[in-house]
Protein backbone atom coordinates (compact mmCIF):
# COMPACT_ATOMS: atom_id res chain seq x y z
CA UNK A 1 0.00 0.00 0.00
CA UNK A 2 2.92 2.26 0.65
CA UNK A 3 3.70 1.70 -3.02
CA UNK A 4 0.41 3.28 -4.09
CA UNK A 5 1.27 6.49 -2.27
CA UNK A 6 4.68 6.77 -3.85
CA UNK A 7 3.32 5.86 -7.28
CA UNK A 8 0.78 8.66 -6.98
CA UNK A 9 3.50 11.03 -5.86
CA UNK A 10 5.87 10.17 -8.69
CA UNK A 11 3.12 10.16 -11.30
CA UNK A 12 1.98 13.65 -10.44
CA UNK A 13 5.49 15.06 -10.25
CA UNK A 14 6.39 13.50 -13.59
CA UNK A 15 3.22 14.79 -15.20
CA UNK A 16 3.82 18.34 -14.05
CA UNK A 17 7.47 18.38 -15.12
CA UNK A 18 6.61 16.72 -18.41
CA UNK A 19 3.79 19.19 -18.99
CA UNK A 20 6.04 22.16 -18.31
CA UNK A 21 8.64 20.62 -20.58
CA UNK A 22 6.09 19.99 -23.27
CA UNK A 23 5.08 23.62 -23.15
CA UNK A 24 8.58 24.67 -24.16
CA UNK A 25 9.19 21.71 -26.45
CA UNK A 26 6.02 22.22 -28.46
CA UNK A 27 6.58 25.91 -29.01
CA UNK A 28 10.26 25.77 -29.91
CA UNK A 29 10.53 22.18 -31.18
CA UNK A 30 13.71 20.91 -29.63
CA UNK A 31 14.71 19.10 -26.44
CA UNK A 32 16.09 21.85 -24.29
CA UNK A 33 18.25 20.32 -21.61
CA UNK A 34 18.62 23.58 -19.73
CA UNK A 35 15.16 22.85 -18.32
CA UNK A 36 16.94 20.55 -15.86
CA UNK A 37 18.83 23.46 -14.42
CA UNK A 38 15.67 25.50 -13.94
CA UNK A 39 14.28 22.69 -11.76
CA UNK A 40 17.38 22.72 -9.59
CA UNK A 41 17.83 26.46 -9.49
CA UNK A 42 14.35 27.04 -8.07
CA UNK A 43 15.23 24.91 -5.06
CA UNK A 44 18.60 26.61 -4.69
CA UNK A 45 17.01 30.04 -4.72
CA UNK A 46 14.64 29.00 -1.96
CA UNK A 47 17.59 27.68 0.01
CA UNK A 48 19.52 30.88 -0.56
CA UNK A 49 16.68 33.23 0.34
CA UNK A 50 15.07 31.36 3.21
CA UNK A 51 18.13 29.91 4.93
CA UNK A 52 21.11 31.99 3.96
CA UNK A 53 19.27 35.31 3.83
CA UNK A 54 16.73 34.17 6.49
CA UNK A 55 13.75 35.48 4.64
CA UNK A 56 10.22 34.26 5.22
CA UNK A 57 9.75 30.80 3.66
CA UNK A 58 6.66 31.62 1.61
CA UNK A 59 8.05 34.95 0.49
CA UNK A 60 11.25 33.30 -0.68
CA UNK A 61 9.17 30.66 -2.42
CA UNK A 62 7.45 33.31 -4.50
CA UNK A 63 10.66 35.22 -5.16
CA UNK A 64 12.47 32.10 -6.23
CA UNK A 65 9.67 31.16 -8.63
CA UNK A 66 9.89 34.60 -10.16
CA UNK A 67 13.70 34.53 -10.41
CA UNK A 68 13.85 31.10 -11.96
CA UNK A 69 11.23 31.90 -14.56
CA UNK A 70 13.22 35.01 -15.41
CA UNK A 71 16.25 32.77 -15.85
CA UNK A 72 14.36 30.35 -18.10
CA UNK A 73 13.04 33.21 -20.16
CA UNK A 74 16.43 34.89 -20.49
CA UNK A 75 18.10 31.64 -21.56
CA UNK A 76 15.64 31.55 -24.42
CA UNK A 77 16.16 35.22 -25.21
CA UNK A 78 19.96 35.19 -25.07
CA UNK A 79 20.84 31.79 -26.49
CA UNK A 80 18.03 30.09 -28.38
CA UNK A 81 16.46 33.16 -29.95
CA UNK A 82 19.59 34.17 -31.93
CA UNK A 83 20.09 30.56 -33.01
CA UNK A 84 16.51 30.29 -34.23
CA UNK A 85 16.95 33.56 -36.08
CA UNK A 86 19.97 32.08 -37.89
CA UNK A 87 17.84 29.06 -38.82
CA UNK A 88 19.93 26.50 -37.00
CA UNK A 89 18.68 22.94 -37.01
CA UNK A 90 17.08 21.61 -33.86
CA UNK A 91 20.10 19.40 -33.14
CA UNK A 92 22.35 22.42 -32.97
CA UNK A 93 20.05 24.33 -30.68
CA UNK A 94 19.96 21.23 -28.53
CA UNK A 95 23.76 21.20 -28.36
CA UNK A 96 23.66 24.83 -27.33
CA UNK A 97 21.18 23.91 -24.60
CA UNK A 98 23.62 21.23 -23.50
CA UNK A 99 26.21 24.00 -23.21
CA UNK A 100 23.83 26.13 -21.15
CA UNK A 101 23.10 23.13 -18.94
CA UNK A 102 26.81 22.47 -18.33
CA UNK A 103 27.56 26.13 -17.62
CA UNK A 104 24.72 26.69 -15.19
CA UNK A 105 25.18 23.39 -13.37
CA UNK A 106 28.80 24.28 -12.74
CA UNK A 107 27.88 27.80 -11.70
CA UNK A 108 25.53 26.26 -9.14
CA UNK A 109 28.21 23.96 -7.78
CA UNK A 110 30.66 26.86 -7.67
CA UNK A 111 28.22 28.94 -5.67
CA UNK A 112 26.74 26.33 -3.33
CA UNK A 113 29.11 23.38 -3.53
CA UNK A 114 28.45 19.81 -4.60
CA UNK A 115 27.25 18.41 -1.31
CA UNK A 116 23.68 17.69 -0.26
CA UNK A 117 21.86 20.67 1.13
CA UNK A 118 18.78 20.21 3.30
CA UNK A 119 15.85 22.40 2.43
CA UNK A 120 14.11 23.18 5.70
CA UNK A 121 10.47 22.85 5.05
CA UNK A 122 7.64 24.23 7.12
CA UNK A 123 5.89 20.90 6.87
CA UNK A 124 7.16 18.27 9.22
CA UNK A 125 5.74 15.01 10.41
CA UNK A 126 3.44 12.56 8.74
CA UNK A 127 0.04 11.04 9.15
CA UNK A 128 -0.73 7.36 9.38
CA UNK A 129 -3.64 5.79 7.58
CA UNK A 130 -4.78 2.24 8.28
CA UNK A 131 -1.99 1.68 10.80
CA UNK A 132 0.64 0.97 8.18
CA UNK A 133 0.73 3.65 5.51
CA UNK A 134 2.92 6.61 6.24
CA UNK A 135 2.30 9.77 4.27
CA UNK A 136 4.38 12.79 5.11
CA UNK A 137 2.76 16.20 4.97
CA UNK A 138 5.24 17.19 2.28
CA UNK A 139 4.02 14.38 0.09
CA UNK A 140 0.39 15.31 0.56
CA UNK A 141 1.09 18.95 -0.20
CA UNK A 142 3.09 17.98 -3.26
CA UNK A 143 0.31 15.77 -4.58
CA UNK A 144 -2.36 18.39 -3.97
CA UNK A 145 -0.31 21.27 -5.35
CA UNK A 146 0.75 19.32 -8.43
CA UNK A 147 -2.87 18.50 -9.13
CA UNK A 148 -3.81 22.16 -8.73
CA UNK A 149 -0.92 23.19 -10.99
CA UNK A 150 -2.15 20.87 -13.70
CA UNK A 151 -5.65 22.31 -13.45
CA UNK A 152 -4.30 25.87 -13.61
CA UNK A 153 -2.12 25.04 -16.58
CA UNK A 154 -5.02 23.40 -18.35
CA UNK A 155 -7.28 26.34 -17.66
CA UNK A 156 -4.56 28.72 -18.79
CA UNK A 157 -3.94 27.05 -22.11
CA UNK A 158 -7.64 26.66 -22.88
CA UNK A 159 -9.06 29.96 -21.75
CA UNK A 160 -6.59 32.81 -21.79
CA UNK A 161 -5.45 34.54 -24.92
CA UNK A 162 -1.76 33.97 -24.18
CA UNK A 163 -2.39 30.27 -23.64
CA UNK A 164 -4.24 30.06 -26.92
CA UNK A 165 -1.44 31.92 -28.66
CA UNK A 166 1.18 29.50 -27.36
CA UNK A 167 -1.02 26.62 -28.51
CA UNK A 168 -1.33 28.13 -31.98
CA UNK A 169 2.41 28.61 -32.26
CA UNK A 170 2.94 25.03 -31.14
CA UNK A 171 0.55 23.65 -33.72
CA UNK A 172 1.70 25.68 -36.69
CA UNK A 173 4.32 28.40 -36.34
CA UNK A 174 4.27 29.49 -39.97
CA UNK A 175 0.53 30.02 -40.20
CA UNK A 176 0.40 31.78 -36.86
CA UNK A 177 3.05 34.18 -38.08
CA UNK A 178 0.98 34.83 -41.19
CA UNK A 179 -2.06 35.57 -39.07
CA UNK A 180 0.01 38.15 -37.21
CA UNK A 181 1.01 36.41 -34.02
CA UNK A 182 4.38 37.39 -32.61
CA UNK A 183 5.84 33.87 -32.45
CA UNK A 184 9.03 34.81 -30.66
CA UNK A 185 7.03 36.55 -27.99
CA UNK A 186 4.85 33.49 -27.55
CA UNK A 187 7.88 31.22 -27.33
CA UNK A 188 9.36 33.54 -24.71
CA UNK A 189 6.15 33.32 -22.70
CA UNK A 190 6.10 29.56 -22.97
CA UNK A 191 9.63 29.47 -21.58
CA UNK A 192 8.65 31.81 -18.77
CA UNK A 193 5.70 29.64 -17.80
CA UNK A 194 7.48 26.34 -18.33
CA UNK A 195 10.30 27.48 -16.07
CA UNK A 196 7.80 28.70 -13.50
CA UNK A 197 6.13 25.31 -13.23
CA UNK A 198 9.44 23.45 -13.39
CA UNK A 199 10.86 25.54 -10.55
CA UNK A 200 7.67 25.01 -8.55
CA UNK A 201 7.99 21.24 -8.80
CA UNK A 202 11.72 21.53 -8.16
CA UNK A 203 11.05 23.23 -4.84
CA UNK A 204 8.41 20.67 -3.91
CA UNK A 205 10.77 17.81 -4.72
CA UNK A 206 13.55 19.47 -2.79
CA UNK A 207 11.43 19.74 0.34
CA UNK A 208 10.91 15.98 0.22
CA UNK A 209 14.43 15.01 -0.76
CA UNK A 210 17.53 17.18 -0.53
CA UNK A 211 19.07 19.50 -3.10
CA UNK A 212 22.16 18.66 -5.12
CA UNK A 213 23.23 20.30 -8.37
CA UNK A 214 22.44 17.09 -10.28
CA UNK A 215 18.85 16.81 -9.11
CA UNK A 216 17.54 18.71 -12.11
CA UNK A 217 18.80 16.18 -14.56
CA UNK A 218 17.76 13.22 -12.41
CA UNK A 219 14.17 14.45 -12.44
CA UNK A 220 14.08 15.80 -15.96
CA UNK A 221 15.15 12.51 -17.45
CA UNK A 222 12.04 10.51 -16.44
CA UNK A 223 9.91 13.49 -17.42
CA UNK A 224 11.40 13.50 -20.91
CA UNK A 225 10.78 9.76 -21.10
CA UNK A 226 7.19 10.42 -20.04
CA UNK A 227 6.80 13.01 -22.74
CA UNK A 228 8.21 10.75 -25.42
CA UNK A 229 6.17 7.71 -24.48
CA UNK A 230 3.07 9.83 -24.13
CA UNK A 231 3.46 11.42 -27.51
CA UNK A 232 1.85 14.60 -28.64
CA UNK A 233 -1.70 15.19 -27.68
CA UNK A 234 -4.02 15.48 -24.77
CA UNK A 235 -2.94 15.65 -21.19
CA UNK A 236 -4.45 12.24 -20.43
CA UNK A 237 -1.75 10.61 -22.51
CA UNK A 238 0.83 12.29 -20.31
CA UNK A 239 -0.94 10.93 -17.25
CA UNK A 240 -0.94 7.43 -18.76
CA UNK A 241 2.74 7.69 -19.58
CA UNK A 242 3.70 8.99 -16.17
CA UNK A 243 1.57 6.35 -14.46
CA UNK A 244 3.20 3.55 -16.43
CA UNK A 245 6.66 4.92 -15.77
CA UNK A 246 6.02 5.45 -12.06
CA UNK A 247 4.52 1.98 -11.61
CA UNK A 248 7.40 0.24 -13.35
CA UNK A 249 10.00 2.34 -11.53
CA UNK A 250 8.43 1.76 -8.13
CA UNK A 251 8.08 -1.96 -8.75
CA UNK A 252 11.70 -2.17 -9.83
CA UNK A 253 12.73 -0.21 -6.75
CA UNK A 254 10.64 -2.55 -4.62
CA UNK A 255 11.85 -5.82 -6.09
CA UNK A 256 15.38 -4.92 -7.19
CA UNK A 257 16.85 -1.79 -5.77
CA UNK A 258 16.12 1.91 -6.02
CA UNK A 259 19.44 2.40 -7.80
CA UNK A 260 18.05 0.92 -10.99
CA UNK A 261 15.24 3.45 -11.43
CA UNK A 262 16.94 5.44 -14.17
CA UNK A 263 17.83 2.29 -16.07
CA UNK A 264 14.26 0.99 -16.01
CA UNK A 265 12.99 4.37 -17.23
CA UNK A 266 15.31 4.09 -20.16
CA UNK A 267 14.37 0.50 -20.94
CA UNK A 268 10.72 1.56 -21.14
CA UNK A 269 11.80 4.30 -23.51
CA UNK A 270 13.59 1.79 -25.75
CA UNK A 271 10.60 -0.54 -25.84
CA UNK A 272 8.31 2.32 -26.71
CA UNK A 273 10.53 3.80 -29.37
CA UNK A 274 10.90 0.39 -30.92
CA UNK A 275 7.25 -0.60 -31.03
CA UNK A 276 5.33 2.67 -30.84
CA UNK A 277 7.70 5.41 -31.98
CA UNK A 278 5.12 8.16 -31.46
CA UNK A 279 3.90 7.20 -28.04
CA UNK A 280 0.45 6.48 -26.70
CA UNK A 281 -1.29 9.07 -28.79
CA UNK A 282 0.34 7.77 -31.98
CA UNK A 283 0.34 11.24 -33.49
CA UNK A 284 3.43 12.15 -35.38
CA UNK A 285 5.07 15.33 -34.09
CA UNK A 286 5.01 17.65 -37.06
CA UNK A 287 8.23 19.44 -37.81
CA UNK A 288 7.92 22.95 -39.07
CA UNK A 289 7.35 22.84 -42.77
CA UNK A 290 5.20 24.74 -45.23
CA UNK B 1 59.45 15.41 -18.09
CA UNK B 2 57.16 12.87 -16.44
CA UNK B 3 54.43 15.49 -16.45
CA UNK B 4 54.79 16.17 -20.17
CA UNK B 5 54.73 12.44 -20.90
CA UNK B 6 51.56 12.14 -18.82
CA UNK B 7 49.93 14.90 -20.83
CA UNK B 8 50.97 13.30 -24.11
CA UNK B 9 49.45 9.96 -23.10
CA UNK B 10 46.19 11.66 -22.09
CA UNK B 11 46.17 13.50 -25.41
CA UNK B 12 46.60 10.17 -27.23
CA UNK B 13 43.66 8.64 -25.37
CA UNK B 14 41.41 11.60 -26.06
CA UNK B 15 42.46 11.71 -29.68
CA UNK B 16 41.25 8.13 -30.05
CA UNK B 17 37.95 9.02 -28.37
CA UNK B 18 37.27 12.22 -30.25
CA UNK B 19 38.28 10.92 -33.65
CA UNK B 20 36.10 7.86 -33.26
CA UNK B 21 33.19 10.08 -32.23
CA UNK B 22 33.91 12.25 -35.25
CA UNK B 23 33.00 9.30 -37.46
CA UNK B 24 29.48 9.22 -36.01
CA UNK B 25 28.85 12.85 -35.10
CA UNK B 26 30.79 14.47 -37.91
CA UNK B 27 30.72 12.23 -40.91
CA UNK B 28 27.35 10.57 -40.56
CA UNK B 29 25.80 13.49 -38.70
CA UNK B 30 24.34 11.47 -35.82
CA UNK B 31 25.19 13.35 -32.66
CA UNK B 32 25.84 10.76 -29.99
CA UNK B 33 26.15 11.40 -26.27
CA UNK B 34 26.93 7.79 -25.39
CA UNK B 35 30.61 7.87 -26.20
CA UNK B 36 31.88 7.93 -22.63
CA UNK B 37 29.79 4.81 -22.13
CA UNK B 38 31.78 2.89 -24.72
CA UNK B 39 34.97 4.36 -23.32
CA UNK B 40 33.88 2.98 -19.95
CA UNK B 41 32.97 -0.42 -21.40
CA UNK B 42 36.49 -0.70 -22.80
CA UNK B 43 38.08 0.36 -19.53
CA UNK B 44 35.96 -1.93 -17.38
CA UNK B 45 36.41 -4.94 -19.65
CA UNK B 46 40.18 -4.57 -19.65
CA UNK B 47 40.32 -3.93 -15.92
CA UNK B 48 38.08 -6.85 -14.97
CA UNK B 49 39.86 -9.25 -17.28
CA UNK B 50 43.29 -8.19 -16.09
CA UNK B 51 42.44 -8.22 -12.39
CA UNK B 52 40.29 -11.35 -12.24
CA UNK B 53 41.88 -13.59 -14.87
CA UNK B 54 45.27 -12.02 -15.51
CA UNK B 55 44.81 -12.27 -19.26
CA UNK B 56 47.32 -10.59 -21.59
CA UNK B 57 46.70 -7.05 -22.81
CA UNK B 58 46.22 -7.97 -26.47
CA UNK B 59 43.46 -10.44 -25.60
CA UNK B 60 41.80 -7.85 -23.36
CA UNK B 61 41.79 -5.34 -26.17
CA UNK B 62 40.16 -7.83 -28.51
CA UNK B 63 37.51 -8.74 -25.95
CA UNK B 64 36.86 -5.06 -25.22
CA UNK B 65 36.43 -4.47 -28.95
CA UNK B 66 34.04 -7.40 -29.15
CA UNK B 67 31.90 -6.45 -26.16
CA UNK B 68 31.61 -2.79 -27.05
CA UNK B 69 30.86 -3.79 -30.63
CA UNK B 70 27.99 -5.99 -29.49
CA UNK B 71 26.59 -3.28 -27.20
CA UNK B 72 26.97 -0.65 -29.92
CA UNK B 73 25.19 -2.91 -32.41
CA UNK B 74 22.18 -3.36 -30.12
CA UNK B 75 22.09 0.35 -29.33
CA UNK B 76 22.43 1.38 -32.95
CA UNK B 77 19.65 -0.97 -34.03
CA UNK B 78 17.27 0.88 -31.72
CA UNK B 79 18.67 4.35 -32.23
CA UNK B 80 18.60 4.13 -36.01
CA UNK B 81 14.81 4.24 -35.91
CA UNK B 82 14.92 7.81 -34.66
CA UNK B 83 16.21 11.05 -36.11
CA UNK B 84 17.71 14.34 -34.99
CA UNK B 85 17.00 15.26 -31.43
CA UNK B 86 15.32 11.97 -30.55
CA UNK B 87 18.63 10.34 -31.46
CA UNK B 88 20.45 12.58 -29.01
CA UNK B 89 17.93 11.72 -26.29
CA UNK B 90 18.33 7.98 -26.98
CA UNK B 91 22.11 8.13 -26.78
CA UNK B 92 21.84 10.27 -23.66
CA UNK B 93 19.71 7.52 -22.15
CA UNK B 94 22.26 4.87 -23.13
CA UNK B 95 24.92 6.88 -21.40
CA UNK B 96 22.79 7.04 -18.25
CA UNK B 97 22.13 3.29 -18.36
CA UNK B 98 25.77 2.30 -18.90
CA UNK B 99 26.80 4.62 -16.08
CA UNK B 100 24.18 3.21 -13.74
CA UNK B 101 25.29 -0.34 -14.57
CA UNK B 102 28.90 0.57 -13.79
CA UNK B 103 27.83 2.31 -10.61
CA UNK B 104 25.27 -0.18 -9.33
CA UNK B 105 26.21 -3.70 -10.39
CA UNK B 106 28.33 -4.08 -7.31
CA UNK B 107 29.11 -7.79 -7.59
CA UNK B 108 31.02 -7.28 -10.79
CA UNK B 109 32.12 -3.68 -11.09
CA UNK B 110 32.57 -3.02 -7.37
CA UNK B 111 30.22 -0.05 -7.60
CA UNK B 112 31.37 3.48 -6.83
CA UNK B 113 34.57 2.18 -5.23
CA UNK B 114 35.93 1.19 -8.60
CA UNK B 115 38.56 -1.35 -9.51
CA UNK B 116 42.07 -0.89 -8.26
CA UNK B 117 45.33 -2.75 -8.75
CA UNK B 118 45.21 -3.10 -12.52
CA UNK B 119 48.62 -4.51 -13.55
CA UNK B 120 50.93 -2.58 -15.85
CA UNK B 121 50.47 -3.30 -19.50
CA UNK B 122 52.71 -6.08 -20.81
CA UNK B 123 53.24 -7.63 -24.20
CA UNK B 124 54.48 -11.21 -24.44
CA UNK B 125 55.58 -11.19 -20.85
CA UNK B 126 57.51 -7.92 -21.06
CA UNK B 127 55.94 -5.33 -18.76
CA UNK B 128 56.16 -1.76 -19.98
CA UNK B 129 56.71 0.15 -16.81
CA UNK B 130 58.30 3.38 -17.95
CA UNK B 131 56.15 6.19 -19.26
CA UNK B 132 58.15 6.34 -22.47
CA UNK B 133 57.16 2.78 -23.27
CA UNK B 134 53.51 3.44 -22.47
CA UNK B 135 53.57 6.57 -24.56
CA UNK B 136 54.89 4.63 -27.54
CA UNK B 137 52.13 2.02 -27.11
CA UNK B 138 49.45 4.71 -27.00
CA UNK B 139 50.95 6.51 -29.97
CA UNK B 140 50.91 3.25 -31.92
CA UNK B 141 47.30 2.53 -31.00
CA UNK B 142 46.08 6.03 -31.69
CA UNK B 143 47.99 6.00 -34.96
CA UNK B 144 46.26 2.73 -35.79
CA UNK B 145 42.86 4.26 -35.00
CA UNK B 146 43.72 7.32 -37.07
CA UNK B 147 44.79 5.11 -39.97
CA UNK B 148 41.54 3.11 -39.86
CA UNK B 149 39.38 6.22 -39.61
CA UNK B 150 41.31 7.93 -42.38
CA UNK B 151 40.75 4.96 -44.64
CA UNK B 152 37.09 4.64 -43.75
CA UNK B 153 36.34 8.29 -44.35
CA UNK B 154 38.14 8.30 -47.70
CA UNK B 155 36.49 5.07 -48.85
CA UNK B 156 33.17 4.84 -50.74
CA UNK B 157 31.56 3.98 -47.42
CA UNK B 158 32.79 7.28 -46.00
CA UNK B 159 31.21 9.09 -48.91
CA UNK B 160 27.91 7.32 -48.22
CA UNK B 161 28.11 8.57 -44.64
CA UNK B 162 28.78 12.11 -45.77
CA UNK B 163 25.94 11.93 -48.25
CA UNK B 164 23.45 10.62 -45.73
CA UNK B 165 24.34 13.33 -43.27
CA UNK B 166 23.44 15.89 -45.91
CA UNK B 167 20.35 14.31 -47.39
CA UNK B 168 19.13 11.03 -46.07
CA UNK B 169 16.25 10.49 -48.46
CA UNK B 170 18.30 11.34 -51.51
CA UNK B 171 21.05 8.93 -50.46
CA UNK B 172 18.42 6.29 -49.95
CA UNK B 173 17.06 6.93 -53.43
CA UNK B 174 20.52 6.34 -54.87
CA UNK B 175 20.27 2.79 -53.63
CA UNK B 176 22.55 3.11 -50.65
CA UNK B 177 21.49 1.33 -47.51
CA UNK B 178 21.21 4.28 -45.14
CA UNK B 179 20.16 2.40 -42.02
CA UNK B 180 22.93 -0.10 -42.46
CA UNK B 181 25.55 2.62 -42.94
CA UNK B 182 24.42 4.32 -39.74
CA UNK B 183 24.61 1.11 -37.75
CA UNK B 184 28.03 0.19 -39.12
CA UNK B 185 29.49 3.62 -38.42
CA UNK B 186 28.11 3.59 -34.90
CA UNK B 187 29.53 0.14 -34.21
CA UNK B 188 32.97 1.06 -35.55
CA UNK B 189 33.00 4.23 -33.51
CA UNK B 190 31.98 2.41 -30.33
CA UNK B 191 34.63 -0.26 -30.86
CA UNK B 192 37.41 2.23 -31.41
CA UNK B 193 36.34 4.21 -28.36
CA UNK B 194 36.74 1.10 -26.22
CA UNK B 195 40.42 0.99 -27.24
CA UNK B 196 40.82 4.38 -25.57
CA UNK B 197 39.20 2.91 -22.47
CA UNK B 198 41.61 -0.05 -22.42
CA UNK B 199 44.57 2.32 -22.59
CA UNK B 200 43.12 4.49 -19.84
CA UNK B 201 42.55 1.54 -17.51
CA UNK B 202 46.11 0.26 -17.94
CA UNK B 203 47.58 3.71 -17.63
CA UNK B 204 45.82 4.97 -14.51
CA UNK B 205 45.64 1.42 -13.02
CA UNK B 206 42.52 2.43 -11.09
CA UNK B 207 39.09 3.10 -12.55
CA UNK B 208 35.79 4.14 -11.08
CA UNK B 209 32.47 5.15 -12.67
CA UNK B 210 33.06 8.89 -12.23
CA UNK B 211 35.49 8.88 -15.16
CA UNK B 212 32.72 7.81 -17.54
CA UNK B 213 29.88 10.17 -16.74
CA UNK B 214 27.67 12.25 -18.97
CA UNK B 215 30.05 15.17 -18.44
CA UNK B 216 32.76 13.12 -20.09
CA UNK B 217 30.50 12.47 -23.08
CA UNK B 218 29.78 16.16 -23.33
CA UNK B 219 33.50 16.87 -23.15
CA UNK B 220 34.29 14.47 -26.01
CA UNK B 221 31.43 15.86 -28.06
CA UNK B 222 32.64 19.39 -27.48
CA UNK B 223 36.11 18.39 -28.70
CA UNK B 224 34.55 17.10 -31.90
CA UNK B 225 32.34 20.13 -32.37
CA UNK B 226 35.13 22.59 -31.66
CA UNK B 227 37.39 20.61 -33.98
CA UNK B 228 34.94 21.20 -36.80
CA UNK B 229 33.23 17.82 -36.88
CA UNK B 230 34.71 16.36 -40.03
CA UNK B 231 38.42 16.79 -40.07
CA UNK B 232 40.63 14.29 -38.27
CA UNK B 233 43.54 16.73 -38.11
CA UNK B 234 41.43 19.54 -36.70
CA UNK B 235 39.83 17.15 -34.19
CA UNK B 236 43.35 16.20 -33.08
CA UNK B 237 44.33 19.86 -32.64
CA UNK B 238 41.12 20.54 -30.72
CA UNK B 239 41.98 17.61 -28.44
CA UNK B 240 45.41 19.03 -27.72
CA UNK B 241 43.91 22.43 -27.02
CA UNK B 242 41.10 21.26 -24.76
CA UNK B 243 43.23 18.79 -22.82
CA UNK B 244 45.89 21.41 -22.17
CA UNK B 245 43.39 24.11 -21.23
CA UNK B 246 42.85 22.95 -17.63
CA UNK B 247 46.62 22.63 -17.20
CA UNK B 248 46.94 26.30 -18.09
CA UNK B 249 44.35 27.05 -15.41
CA UNK B 250 46.45 25.07 -12.97
CA UNK B 251 49.55 27.10 -13.80
CA UNK B 252 47.66 30.31 -13.19
CA UNK B 253 47.19 29.06 -9.63
CA UNK B 254 43.51 28.28 -9.56
CA UNK B 255 42.52 25.94 -6.71
CA UNK B 256 41.54 22.57 -8.13
CA UNK B 257 37.99 22.64 -6.78
CA UNK B 258 37.21 25.81 -8.71
CA UNK B 259 39.27 24.80 -11.72
CA UNK B 260 37.19 21.65 -12.32
CA UNK B 261 34.00 23.67 -12.52
CA UNK B 262 35.63 26.46 -14.48
CA UNK B 263 36.92 23.95 -17.00
CA UNK B 264 33.38 22.68 -17.61
CA UNK B 265 32.07 26.23 -17.87
CA UNK B 266 34.66 27.00 -20.53
CA UNK B 267 33.62 23.92 -22.52
CA UNK B 268 29.99 24.97 -22.27
CA UNK B 269 30.74 28.48 -23.49
CA UNK B 270 32.85 27.09 -26.33
CA UNK B 271 29.98 24.81 -27.37
CA UNK B 272 27.52 27.68 -27.55
CA UNK B 273 29.94 29.93 -29.43
CA UNK B 274 30.84 27.26 -31.98
CA UNK B 275 27.21 26.36 -32.57
CA UNK B 276 26.20 29.96 -33.10
CA UNK B 277 28.97 30.66 -35.59
CA UNK B 278 27.85 30.11 -39.13
CA UNK B 279 31.03 28.90 -40.76
CA UNK B 280 31.88 26.05 -38.46
CA UNK B 281 28.65 24.16 -38.81
CA UNK B 282 28.79 21.79 -41.73
CA UNK B 283 25.57 19.95 -41.37
CA UNK B 284 22.11 21.35 -41.10
CA UNK B 285 19.38 19.20 -39.68
CA UNK B 286 16.45 18.75 -41.97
Amino acid sequence: MQLVVSIAYFTLVYVVIAKSYQLTYMSSRFFQLSHAIVIAIGAYFVYWLSIQMSLNYYLSFVFSLFLSSIIGWSIDLLVYHPLRKNKRGSVYIMIASLGVFVILQNVISLLWGDRLLPLQSQLKGYIIILDSIYISYVQITTIVLCFLLLLILHWFSENTSMGKTIKMVSINPVTSEIVGINTENAIGWSYFLGSLFAAFTGILIASNYNIIPKMGFNWLFPAVVTMIIAGIGRIRYLVFGALLLAIVQQLSAYFLDSMWMNATAYIILIIFLYFRPFGFSGKKPKKTEV
Amino acid sequence: MEYILHLLIIICIYTILSQSLSLVAGYSGQISLAHAGFYGIGAYTAALMAVNFGTPAILNMLIALLISGIVAYIVAKVAVKTVDDYYVVITLGIQVVIYSIMNNWQDVTNGPLGISGIPTISFWGVPLESKWAFLSVSVIISGFVWFILNNITKSPFGRVLRALSEDEIYTDSLGKNVGNAKVVSFVISGMLASLGGVLYAYYISYIDPTSFTLDESIFILSIVIIGGMRNLWCVCFATVFLVLLPEILRFVGMPSSIAANLRQIIYGIALIIVVSRKKTVHIEAK
